[in-house]
């Protein structure tokens, strides 16, 4: 089948929906379909969503493609008579973050407006789907309570599973992933303070603003923790991070308030990693079960510490909540067969 | 610098502009900026959507990114204070083609609308734009002529202008790149009847249709020029085209009317090889000068014939001339470095 992938996207912005976009198109023709992918750049200022919006409307694609499938939101706004949404979020400022110091946009009367706008626009354009897939529970669940939209959750797998491995269970937990505040490595340092056993934090990934990579050297220097927490703070390969997760104890994830359970999750599992995550975290509540792959905890430095401290006394428990973790991808049917079948029906 | 390299985007098609665009990305990255290409959507067909394209180009929002570098209609028509045009070409159809065979819009009051609305919005929305400049002077010459805009010509350069040297001067003349009717390679097949030199032809690349292919093949039966001309018609790699460029007496590059000198020549050149061309072939007029860089004759089978024997038989003129060629790149400044100067300045 001939399929085009498309997707909104900010230059020079890299994020888990542009993984996704590359893994699927890569993956539909290994599956032996041929492929195109249309990034249209969005910009999320709000006022200037609507122009944007009218102008994603105006291109045409009906005739260029079998089926369309469109992954980042507004791209379900192309036209096409063949079309699915893949769909990973709303714009959260208008939806699940409103009220909250999130809000985007403001409670003027032109906010309002624009936020019963874009409200209508989304329901209007995801009725012409064919069919709508949420890439979590979480997000399956917002687009029922608020738009009153059925969507089926669609797991999506990691682009390369065979890159990660396990080689032993190491003195260090790793937490790799942007650096940014509301993944909350600040917080993961912090429970360095209160650890009692021996364990390490190595923490790694690009930051979006410097300032933030910046904050977390002089926590790390104010609490004199230099020798206990290493910060890579750029991007590194695949294979570099494979090997950090090989040697691992376990992987830390505690973002707040996620969509999905990342592929930070995915990728601890292949690595058989137990993975310590929060109670507000989300969407790795999903993956994550308590004492059995990984330890879900309340978002303090001191339950942290303490639930470092547990596996790296108990190393056996962090093997078994490993091998278990391993495990967890299956059992929820996160598989590029199952993708590709739903996808092309 | 951010910068991002705007094109049009047919999707499942990957042809001279997209290559160009990775090729100008490659080298904008090698000398430290950053570089994202973003690609617009582009249909033609049924007619109005081209106004719709146009208008979906403009109101795209480029935030966060310190200069554009945009290379076609409609893309560029994107919105950013700080906007260079490397035009490749205007929508034809709506100027030079126009009241001709390949005109395309429709002659009824919608199609000249639509006229109307690409030249009006040219007039209006080109002179945004920093600077301009184009691929030839034919491109820079039509929009002074039709828009009174001025504009500078910058000549695309190879992607690896090293690769291409010259090891030593044979018995053929080499006709490489794209297989079909505008390119004439039938015209050159056909010479072959007239040469006494004992000059060889080889025509290497993938031709774009069975029909043409059949009539290349019969023409070298039908007049028994088996052993004078050797015809390979398939894919050429990168490798095998620069070998057969470094082993040729000269080359011959025959289209008919292009807008620009065409890559082709440049190949030549910087393998130090004569060309000849026809004084109808358009662009490639502007780099090969008769008698200095190549022979530029009549489009017929006797006077193609004529200098292929020209070529064999007066070889320190065919040198000569070769090593001209690589003089006449030199003085236009055909090089990368004069791309990024200008198109960053």
């Amino acid at each position: 089948m001939k399929i085009i992938v498309a997707t909104t996207m900010v230059p020079f912005q890299s994020g888990g929906d542009a993984v996704m976009l590359d893994s699927l198109t890569e993956m539909l023709r290994q599956f032996g379909h041929t492929t195109d992918t249309v990034r249209i750049p969005f910009s999320s200022v709000p006022a200037d969503m609507p122009a944007q919006m009218i102008g994603i409307r105006l291109i045409d694609l009906c005739d260029d493609a079998e089926l369309l499938i469109t992954i980042r939101t507004p791209s379900y706004l192309l036209r096409h008579p063949n079309k699915i949404s893949w769909f990973i979020h709303h714009h959260r400022g208008a939806y699940d973050l409103w009220g909250t110091k999130y809000q985007d946009p403001q409670s003027t009367e032109e906010g309002l407006r624009l936020r019963h706008s874009l409200m209508g626009a989304d329901e209007a354009a995801l009725a012409e789907c064919r069919r709508i897939f949420a890439n979590s529970r979480v997000v399956s669940d917002r687009l029922y309570d608020f738009n009153g939209i059925k969507a089926k959750v669609l797991y999506p797998p990691l682009p390369h599973t065979d890159r990660f491995f396990c080689s032993d269970y190491g003195d260090y937990v790793v937490c790799i992933s942007r650096i940014v505040s509301h993944k909350r490595q600040a917080l993961a340092v912090e429970s360095m303070r209160h650890v009692k056993s021996g364990v390490r934090l190595v923490i790694a990934g690009p930051s979006d603003d410097q300032q933030e990579a910046n904050s977390l050297h002089s926590l790390v220097k104010h609490y004199g923790l230099e020798d206990r927490v290493e910060i890579i703070d750029h991007w590194i390969s695949d294979e570099q991070k494979a090997r950090l997760y090989a040697s691992s104890l376990a992987c830390i994830y505690i973002p707040v308030d996620e969509d999905s359970y990342g592929y930070v999750s995915l990728e601890s599992a292949y690595s058989r990693k137990a993975i310590i995550t929060c109670t507000d975290s989300g969407g790795t509540l999903e993956f994550v079960e308590h004492g059995i792959n990984g330890l879900i905890v309340h978002p303090n430095s001191e339950e942290l510490a303490m639930a470092m401290d547990e596996l790296m006394f108990g190393k056996d428990f962090a093997r078994q909540l490993g091998e278990a973790a391993s495990c967890r991808p299956g059992e929820m049917n996160i598989s590029w067969d199952h993708v590709i079948r739903e996808l092309t029906l | 610098m951010k910068i991002a390299i705007v094109n049009n985007q047919v999707p499942f098609v990957y042809g001279g502009a997209e290559f160009l665009a990775d090729w100008l990305r490659e080298h904008l990255l090698a000398v430290g900026h950053s570089c994202e290409i973003v690609r617009v959507p582009f249909k033609w067909n049924p007619p109005h959507n081209i106004v719709n394209h146009m208008l979906a180009a403009r109101l795209i929002k480029l935030s966060s990114i310190d200069r554009v570098i945009a290379l076609k209609f409609p893309a560029y028509y994107v919105e950013h204070d700080n906007k260079v045009l490397w035009l490749l070409h205007q929508f034809r159809q709506a100027y030079d083609l126009w009241g001709t065979p390949y005109q395309e819009l429709p002659d009824t009051p919608e199609g000249l609308a639509i006229r109307t609305a690409i030249i009006n919005a040219d007039n209006r929305y080109l002179r945004c734009a920093r600077k301009i400049y184009t691929n030839s002077s034919v491109v820079s010459a039509r929009l002074s002529e039709f828009n009174g805009i001025s504009s500078m010509v910058l000549y695309p350069p190879l992607r690896d202008e090293g690769a291409y040297h010259c090891e030593r001067y044979g018995d053929y003349i080499l006709c490489a790149g794209r297989v079909n009717e505008v390119k004439r390679q039938h015209l050159l097949v056909e010479a072959m009847r007239f040469v006494q030199s004992g000059v060889r032809l080889i025509v290497a690349g993938q031709p774009e249709s069975q029909a043409y292919l059949d009539r290349l093949v019969s023409l070298v039966k039908n007049d028994h020029l088996e052993d004078k001309v050797d015809l390979k018609m398939r894919f050429v790699s990168e490798e095998e085209k620069i070998s057969l460029y470094a082993g040729a007496l000269a080359t011959a590059y025959i289209p008919y009317d292009e807008d620009s000198y065409g890559y082709v020549s440049l190949e030549s050149f910087h393998s130090r090889k004569a060309v000849i061309t026809c004084s109808d072939s358009g662009g490639i007029r502007e780099i090969v000068r008769d008698s200095i860089s190549g022979y530029v004759v009549s489009p017929t089978p006797a006077a193609l014939g004529k200098a292929m024997d020209l070529m064999m038989l007066d070889r320190p003129s065919t040198e000569q001339m070769g090593n001209q060629g690589l003089q006449e790149v030199v003085k236009r400044s055909i090089s990368w470095d004069t791309v990024i100067r200008e198109l960053t300045a």
